[in-house]
């Protein structure tokens, strides 16, 4: 039995979600990344332990069930449904998970309810889909209301889907990473009802912003100013330096991470808060602060944008 | 004008990251014009917006792929936006454009 976290937050529990993926990821796909077909596990997840869910954590987590349906051709079977959180069976509900897994009680999982975040159904894709933010946009309007600064959020999105196609999923896999889903990406929305906040949050499974960055030729410019900012070289101090590069035009040639028009379309609205998380990295833009960096203990095992804005 | 003669939805460098890229618009609008000696002037308006990569795809490589100079590119290549939300990208595009140069000159 695999026991996520009751809170299931990486603001708030971040070693607890990432042990639980990473605990997941071994034992679904397999030993050291190798993904072995003919031994037969039987795998359960205590759902019902979850009592608090963030809407970035829902959609790692369920773009995990997503990787499991694909790569191994069947949905994880869900059990006691009934005595799952209600508000985190109807976040669940909303967000699409119930059609990546197999429900054994799907009336337990169609009824009625409510939570804090309203979310959108979770979209997937490959590469940049011509369609596709224009369909975002008006999911995420559909939610919140307008989209402030349509322009920034339109380049914002797109630098998002740039940045898996280019550089989250190299030709060779790293041994020490899960068996993945080539170039392929997953997005929500949520909006919080009571503090009125948007959020627009992807996610994908690749190798992370630190892992891909010595491909880029600005790599020994970011690795200085890491360290001239008196840190290691460790993975937020990476993500931050990729910003800067990527703002100073140093990143831009042979393909930079587009992280500067991220930030800018916070920056374009009245108020907000970019959040990058890759590796074991994490940093924090909030409109006219400095970044805030955090490096954990456990590596997502992939990168999540979050942008929060205020509506 | 990009929005109307190519894509209002520009997006990405390559082919493969999607249909309306910045290398495709570099190879199908850009180089084959400048390439004869032509005077081109590229028009921003309309388009939804316009991505970094695609933006440093098609002009930062003229410099980088296809050997361009900047002064050539001065001389040929004029970008305008009539609307003034449209306006901040021409002076995106001329320093992609003197980046690719300079990072050409030092090797």
């Amino acid at each position: 039995m695999i026991e996520p976290p009751e809170n299931f937050s990486l603001a708030d529990n971040h070693a607890g979600v990432t042990a639980f993926l990473n605990q997941f990821r071994a034992e679904a796909l397999g030993a050291a990344g190798v993904l072995n077909k003919s031994k037969r596990r039987r795998i359960v997840v205590a759902f019902k332990r979850i009592r608090r869910l963030a809407p970035a954590a829902a959609l790692v987590l369920a773009a995990e069930m997503d990787r499991w349906r694909r790569i191994r051709g069947v949905r994880l079977s869900v059990i006691d449904e009934g005595e799952w959180d209600p508000q985190v069976r109807w976040m669940l509900h909303e967000l699409g998970f119930f059609d990546l897994v197999k429900p054994m009680n799907k009336a337990a999982v169609a009824g009625a309810g409510s939570t804090p975040h309203k979310m959108i159904k979770l979209r997937s894709g490959k590469r940049i889909p011509t369609e596709f933010t224009d369909e975002l946009q008006a999911a995420l309007e559909g939610l919140a209301g307008p989209i402030e600064e349509k322009a920034y959020f339109y380049e914002a999105v797109t630098e998002a889907l740039a940045n898996v196609s280019h550089h989250a999923y190299p030709d060779l896999r790293p041994t020490n990473c899960a068996p993945w889903l080539e170039h392929r990406w997953w997005a929500t929305g949520s909006f919080d009802t009571a503090r009125r906040r948007l959020k627009i949050i992807f996610v994908d499974q690749g190798i992370g912003i630190p892992a891909s960055l010595p491909t880029n030729t600005a790599f020994e410019w970011i690795r200085a100013r890491a360290s001239r900012l008196g840190v290691d070289n460790s993975d937020a101090a990476m993500i931050e330096g990729a910003l800067e590069a990527g703002r100073t035009s140093r990143a831009e040639f042979g393909g930079g991470h587009g992280l500067p028009q991220m930030q800018e379309y916070v920056d374009a609205c009245r108020d907000g808060v970019l959040r990058i998380i890759s590796g074991r990295g994490e940093i924090v833009y909030r409109k006219g602060k400095p970044i805030t960096r955090v490096t954990h203990e456990g590596n997502l095992g992939g990168t999540l944008i979050e942008w929060e804005l205020e509506r | 004008m990009i929005a109307k003669d190519f894509s209002e939805t520009p997006a990405g460098r390559y082919p493969y990251d999607g249909k309306f890229s910045g290398e495709r618009f570099r190879e199908e609008f850009l180089v084959p014009n400048l390439a004869e000696g032509h005077q081109l002037v590229v028009e921003l308006d309309g388009a939804r917006g316009y991505p970094s990569s695609f933006l440093e795809e098609a002009f930062g490589g003229l410099i980088r792929k296809h050997k361009l100079d900047e002064e050539t590119l001065l001389q040929r290549l004029t970008v305008v936006a009539k609307t003034p939300r449209y306006q901040r990208y021409i002076k995106i595009i001329w320093r992609y454009i003197a980046d690719a140069a300079h990072r050409r000159q030092s090797g």
